[in-house]
């Protein structure tokens, strides 16, 4: 979705106020983002949170 | 590309900067250069330490290093760091206490209790801060 934007990790930080560490940490799954970020993240992609993240197992 | 930024220097370090600058001048006008050079030169080194981790590049162990945390993932990593240096904070003491009983030392003693009574308390009123909150 980043790359497909034409966006770089820190660029899209940027954008959101984070690092560029943290981008790569949502994108390879080793951080979950607060509900806070989610939907600023999916905000930012004009995106819903459930289309952006994705629950493994799904309940 | 992204452009480098400069955040600014966070509470914590200018409160810790300003504790050892504050006690390095104490020192020196109690005429003790020990002292005056021994927090001196700890707040130059933190300074140091602080400074590169500033930019918005800096890397993410850094910046938690420094307590310049730029996002909340620095602050739940700080937090995950902090909670193990807080267990091995209470190990240690009751390892401290025990040895200060044996000694025999009263000043030993009275120290590593005060210590180990200290910590038992910030845990007890931690716990029901976050327990509150959660």
């Amino acid at each position: 979705m980043r790359e497909a934007s034409g966006l770089s990790q820190g660029s899209l930080g940027d954008a959101l106020g984070v690092s560029r560490q943290t981008i790569n940490a949502l994108e390879t799954g080793r951080y979950d983002p607060s509900l806070t970020l989610a939907i600023r993240i999916a905000r930012h992609f004009g995106r819903t949170v459930e289309e952006v993240f994705h629950v493994e197992n799904d309940l | 590309m992204s452009k480098t930024t400069y955040s600014r220097i966070s509470t914590a370090n200018i409160i810790l900067l300003g504790s050892l600058a504050a006690g390095a001048i104490i020192c020196a006008v109690l005429q003790n250069p020990l002292g005056a050079g021994f927090l001196g030169a700890t707040a130059v080194l933190s300074l140091i330490a602080i400074i590169p981790n500033l930019r918005s590049d800096a890397r993410d162990i850094g910046r938690v290093n420094a307590i310049q945390y730029r996002d909340e993932r620095d602050r739940t990593l700080a937090r995950a760091g902090f909670s193990i240096v807080g267990a091995a904070a209470l190990i240690l003491s009751v390892v401290l206490a025990v040895a200060a009983a044996i000694s025999g030392n009263i000043a030993f003693q009275i120290a590593a209790f005060a210590q180990l009574f200290v910590l038992a308390v910030i845990w007890g009123v931690a716990n029901s801060i976050v327990v509150r909150r959660g």
